[in-house]
């Protein structure tokens, strides 16, 4: 019986490794990855990943997907040394130092998480999520200024996929907090408009508002926005009682 | 004379020995840990050491009090207890014996059979008052299970009243204030109550059910809850005085009656009371676990509307919900209004409330620098304190995860940490102290409750820390002293102990504001004293006391370094 995650990792892993041949190519390999990494089953992909990366050291493909399960996984020393591994070998990956800035962020290496950030924003300056997440560890450093100039750079760019709109929309949403901490609550309100308009269910965002037109003294409509902030907080609780399996 | 590192080795050189006082002329604050050669080393069980049910991870409090009014601070630690021994340890009271060696070193003296306390439940918190103003220090202890209201009958012992006072409650409490809600000279008594607990009802850690949804906090197993464990309802005692005049006060659990009900029920873990809104009432603020906090505005006639969201206490900055744990109150920047700094889980911050005034707080924890700081620890404990006597109030916050799973895992946090100490600059950031704080802050433990105190009675802070499963810390501080004002009340007309007064200390164009409380940030109680740091200043230009009452007392050119007692107004002027 599966009681529990330890559990259903354990026979999820199980399942990914005995799927691989054992003279398994490096390409399965980094299938069996790519599909562990689907099903969350971050251990079994780091261990394909891994293998993939010893068979071809020099993948730069298979040290950043290395990275990837790593910190999935949380482990952070192994994941900034597959990530620095493929930056080193790929001197113009962008994405691997940007994730490489991620995971030290995590780990409250804040000054350099925000150099490997300007190293992947040197080699594409156009790197909106590098720039997102410049501004963001600046913001939580409190170096707001800068903060703020990072994210305007972000909104300054084009952007082209889904995943770059959502960065965007991310990018609006913070400068629009940043006008908070300056006390500028008008403009404030007005990006966190734009961010509702945009995204209806940003709860933040909502809460955001609420405080913006509570500061500005519009008291009804920030009623309004921070009543549907707590219902919106109150939805996304999950509420799935425990109780202890019967006799 | 002695440098700091020479104190560092002298200090780690005889650890078993009674420290020597220190010569004081090391930057201040600088901690050394007494406890032991106090006699305070007994541990403080609290929980399986596995923490396989969320009671495990609780730790537990205690109280500083003058129980035998001899004017030096004893204690009461609570002791927790386990799934096996659900009867633990008794909970202890220890009599401060003053210094008989002369070493710095006071003994404490284990009085708990002859006070005839020592309950055996499994206890949380304690909150001290003297709550029928007879002039002695009474003892409210939280439990899992029964609490006990302990009489002080003025001879050295206490009697259990809680049944017959209507207090007893029989919930899994954890904090509680002493407050005089309705100012009508008595204090009535809140309790924050966390969860419907018992152990054939939850699961533990790793024994769910087949279907059920893994209790997992970073790819680690740990135990369920509080989110989808039922909340306990906190509750309000109103002190109705001594209708039988049998000498015991009945209370009337008038939670609903008074409006103190959330709109749903939250899993309380710490509650203050401070007059918010500087109207001269308290009003309530509520600390709970992973939930909205709330802050409970009296309407002036003891009865309280719920406004922690417009006020912007109820959430963090971004408006989410954190896991409150502790709750500080002081006046960081020096503008007359009382702020509060709440302590919450790890990967996310404690929270500093600026208060703005008009019942508006401004979350400022990353422009002051808390919020970075404090991103990887689980805080619990917390106080504004001045802790090198500047003027500014400092912060001193416990540290200490829930789950020992957690250790060897690269999660950024330990189940054990040393606690955190933040300098107050004086521009509105929070730094680090020159001298690191000293040897005491090098300890690492699952910290819990943090009640300090003037142990020597020489103006500056010592404090009293609790940990999870071991002896606690007494942390004397050693460091270079400054000038310094206490100032302790009797009350008349408001209660005895002046609860609820705020006492500004005016020099020159700067205010210092104060309350006169005794409930601490968690599970605990301290002293009823205001304290104020003066740095270079001799005497303060003029003290004003606001009694509950509605009294002010107003005295000038107060000389610094000595403990002020004042009496309230038998009539106002």
């Amino acid at each position: 019986m599966i009681r529990s995650l330890k559990h259903v990792a354990t026979v999820l892993s199980l399942g990914f490794l005995l799927a691989l041949p054992s003279t398994a190519g490096f390409d399965e390999l980094i299938e069996t990855g790519r599909a562990a990494m689907r099903a969350r089953d971050y251990a079994a992909a780091a261990d394909a990943f891994q293998q993939a990366a010893d068979l071809r050291p020099d993948a730069v493909d298979a040290w950043f997907r290395l990275g990837l399960a790593r910190s999935a996984n949380d482990e952070a020393a192994a994941a900034i040394a597959a990530y620095g591994k493929a930056a080193d070998l790929d001197p113009a990956h962008a994405p691997a130092r940007n994730n490489l800035g991620n995971v030290l962020f995590r780990r409250g290496d804040y000054e350099e998480a925000l150099v490997w950030y300007e190293r992947a924003l040197a080699i594409q300056p156009d790197y909106m999520l590098a720039r997102y997440h410049q501004g963001w560890v600046l913001r939580h450093y409190n170096r707001n200024e800068e903060a703020e100039a990072a994210f305007r750079q972000c909104l300054d760019l084009i952007p082209g996929s889904n995943r770059e709109q959502s960065t965007r929309l991310d990018c609006l949403f913070f400068a629009g907090t940043l006008r908070f901490r300056a006390e500028d609550y008008e403009a404030a309100a007005r990006a966190m408009e734009q961010m509702v308009e945009a995204n209806r269910s940003h709860i933040e965002a909502r809460y955001y508002l609420g405080m913006a037109y509570r500061r500005l003294g519009r008291i009804d409509e920030a009623r309004e926005q921070l009543e549907l902030h707590r219902r919106m907080t109150r939805a996304v609780r999950r509420d799935n009682p425990i109780k202890k399996v019967e006799p | 004379m002695l440098g700091i590192a020479g104190l560092a080795l002298a200090a780690a050189a005889c650890a078993a020995d009674p420290p020597a006082p220190a010569a004081q002329t090391v930057p201040a604050p600088y901690f050394v840990d007494i406890a032991a050669a106090a006699g305070l080393d007994v541990a403080q069980v609290a929980g399986g050491a596995d923490t396989d049910y969320i009671i495990d991870s609780f730790g537990a409090g205690g109280a500083w009090l003058d129980y035998d009014n001899d004017g030096d601070p004893d204690l009461y630690l609570v002791q927790g207890a386990t799934q096996d021994t659900p009867e633990g340890p008794p909970d202890r009271l220890y009599r401060n014996d003053g210094d008989p060696d002369g070493d710095g070193v006071p003994q404490f003296t284990d009085v708990t059979e002859a006070a005839q306390l020592g309950d055996r439940n499994w206890g949380v918190g304690a909150a001290v008052a003297d709550y029928d103003n007879d002039g002695d220090a009474d003892l409210y202890v939280t439990n899992w299970g029964a609490n006990r209201l302990y009489r002080n009958n003025g001879d050295g012992t206490f009697s259990d009243v809680a049944g017959d006072a209507g207090v007893r409650g029989a919930r899994w409490s954890t904090s509680a204030a002493w407050t005089d809600t309705d100012r009508d000279g008595d204090l009535d008594l809140y309790v924050t109550n966390y969860v419907e607990f018992s152990f054939e009802r939850y699961p533990a850690r790793g024994e769910l059910p087949a279907n059920a949804e893994p209790c997992v906090w970073r790819g680690v197993e740990i135990f369920c809850g509080p989110r989808n464990l039922e909340a306990a309802p906190d509750r309000f005692y109103r002190n109705e005085g001594d209708p039988d005049g049998d000498g015991i006060p009945r209370f009337v659990e008038a939670t609903a009656e008074v409006g103190l009900v959330p709109l749903e029920p939250a899993y309380g873990i710490a509650v203050r009371a401070f007059d918010a809104d500087g109207d001269g009432d308290d009003d309530l603020y509520v600390a709970n676990d992973s939930m909205q906090n709330l802050l409970f505005v009296n309407q002036g006639d003891g009865s309280f509307a719920e406004e922690s969201i417009l006020a912007g206490l109820a959430y963090s900055e971004r408006g989410t919900e954190q896991a409150g744990m502790g709750i500080a109150v002081g006046d960081y920047d020096h503008n007359g209004l009382l702020d509060l700094a709440v302590t919450n889980f790890s990967h996310d911050h404690d929270t500093l409330y600026r208060n703005d005034g008009d019942l508006l707080f401004t979350d400022v924890s990353f422009p002051t620098g808390l919020g970075t700081a404090s991103y990887f620890t689980l805080g619990w404990g917390i106080e504004f304190l001045d802790l090198d006597l500047d003027g500014w109030q400092d912060l001193y916050v416990c540290h200490g995860h829930v789950y020992p799973q957690i250790d060897g895992r690269d999660t950024g946090a330990s189940f054990r940490a040393a606690n955190g100490l933040y300098r107050n600059a004086g521009d509105g950031t929070l730094t680090t102290f020159d001298g690191g704080g000293g040897p005491g802050m090098a300890i690492e433990e699952a910290s819990r409750a943090l009640l300090p105190v003037d142990l020597e009675g020489d103006g500056d802070l010592d404090l009293l820390v609790t940990h999870i499963n071991a002896p606690p810390s007494l942390l004397r501080n050693d460091g270079e002293l400054a000038n310094w004002l206490a100032v302790g009340l009797r009350g008349t007309r408001s209660n005895a102990d002046g609860i609820g007064a705020r006492v500004v200390a005016i020099l020159g164009e700067t205010r210092l504001a104060r309350e006169i409380r005794r409930e601490a940030s968690y599970a605990g109680s301290v002293l009823p004293r205001a304290h104020f740091g003066l740095g270079g200043a001799g005497t303060v230009d003029r003290l004003e006391v606001r009694w509950p009452s509605g009294a002010i007392s107003t005295l000038e050119d107060v000389e610094a370094n000595h403990l002020i007692m004042i009496d309230e107004p038998e009539a106002d002027p």
